[in-house]
């Protein structure tokens, strides 16, 4: 059952190509845009560039949770799905592709801010401290963004509530991990509590979901 | 007397100030047709809908041999969207909803209501590309495959043309002679010769006619 529902959402994220494809224009504009008008004006340094890339991460999510879950809402397959599949698994499969998804683009968010920002060195010390806190803080965003978008099923605002709860709701994940990153790139040494605090918190929003998954009904 | 498979008690049901249904109780059958008849509006969706969460509301109760059934699909719904991922075409739609399924249909078998149907031939493009007529038969298709203990089926005819009102209320009559099937429909002189039981919504009142 759960191969079924991994290989629709496989399915289902292959059909929006063209989604992808804005979403890595937009990226390259985005990091473009600052990199004209301040890297060519004054080199960013590592906690400017770590702001840019959590600010990226966040507009990645956001696009994606609203583009993976808008043909489950307006063709009515979400309710059917729900039918035969208990609602944990529909939310655990769903957070897992949007993880994945949200992970190799962010890879490619990397790879821009190292081509267009010159204080962000392509070291392997350097790339480990990049990936040891965004893939926690994507978990979080993942969990976060699917819970969201299934009470946004049930509620009659509909999408609108996706931005009015996610964004509150992403600043806490934002802050820490924007905050462990900065002590890791100035000491250079791996702050585990911060670490602790971005899993918590996708501990926290995984059991959100479940808890309220019963919102997300009819 | 055909044996009870789905009793409802006292259901009563407001959306935001307006009261839908007041203390509503009846009965779906075993190997019933039951037609659900009412004016717009009067909350003949709503009780599908309703009914879609029956295991998990107090006022409905099922029969215990058909919860206790591990091969048993209880309920499968055709509403007034068709239920189908409108990217992905008509073959992985119908792979993904067969293989969620607790008793799959079997392949044969699903080709035959493609036949039937003359959707064969665009089982591999987007559900997305076909015509209203087309999106109901796969709507169709794609509720059946659950072989279900009840049925549910919201305005089935809609966008059916002659040829395919037959095949499916043909199809309904023999293949699904055993489900319970509780059907709205307006079209009542098709649907008449195979209805076993009737029941009316009138100002929040279910009523067996």
């Amino acid at each position: 059952m759960f191969k079924y529902l991994l290989l629709k959402e496989f399915q289902l994220i292959g059909r929006a190509k063209n989604g992808l494809l804005s979403l890595i224009s937009l990226l390259m504009a985005f990091l473009f845009i600052f990199h004209y008008s301040l890297e060519n004006s004054g080199k960013l340094d590592v906690n400017s560039i770590v702001g840019l890339k959590w600010a990226g991460i966040f507009l990645l999510a956001f696009i994606l949770i609203s583009q993976v879950t808008y043909e489950e809402r307006e063709s009515g397959a979400y309710r059917i799905t729900r039918l035969y599949i208990p609602s944990h698994l529909e939310f655990l499969a769903k957070s897992f592709v949007l993880f994945l998804l949200l992970f190799f683009v962010e890879i490619f968010l990397l790879l821009l801010l190292f081509l267009f920002f010159e204080n962000l060195h392509f070291e392997s010390e350097n790339l480990f401290g990049q990936f040891l806190y965004f893939i926690p803080g994507t978990l979080s965003l993942s969990f976060l963004g699917v819970t969201l978008s299934q009470m946004s099923f049930a509620t009659r605002l509909k999408e609108v509530v996706l931005p009015i709860l996610l964004i509150p709701l992403s600043i806490p994940v934002l802050i820490a991990g924007m905050e462990a990153e900065r002590k890791y790139f100035s000491k250079g040494e791996v702050n585990t509590s911060s670490l602790i605090v971005l899993f918590a918190f996708s501990v926290l929003y995984l059991s959100l979901g479940l808890l309220l998954r019963e919102v997300g009904e009819d | 007397m055909n044996t009870s498979i789905l009793s409802c008690k006292n259901l009563s049901y407001t959306i935001g100030y307006k009261k839908i249904f007041k203390n509503i109780s009846f009965e779906i059958f075993a190997s019933d047709l039951t037609l659900l008849t009412g004016e717009n509006g009067s909350g003949k969706t709503s009780l599908l809908k309703l009914i879609l969460q029956s295991t998990r509301k107090k006022e409905f109760s099922w029969d215990k041999k058909l919860l206790a059934d591990k091969e048993q699909n209880l309920i499968s719904y055709l509403g007034h969207e068709n239920g189908l991922y409108s990217s992905l075409s008509l073959r992985e739609n119908l792979t993904f909803f067969n293989g969620i399924l607790k008793n799959p249909m079997p392949e044969a078998k699903i080709n035959q209501l493609l036949e039937i149907f003359q959707l064969t031939k665009r089982l591999e493009d987007p559900v997305s590309t076909f015509s209203e007529g087309m999106k109901k038969k796969s709507g169709i298709i794609r509720a059946l495959l659950a072989r279900p203990a009840l049925l549910l089926l919201d305005e089935p005819l809609n966008g059916l043309d002659i040829n395919s009102t037959q095949a499916f209320l043909k199809i309904l009559y023999t293949d699904f002679a055993h489900t319970s099937i509780l059907l709205v429909a307006h079209e009542i002189d098709k649907i008449s010769p195979f209805v076993t039981r009737r029941l009316h919504i009138y100002k929040g009142e279910l009523n067996h006619v």
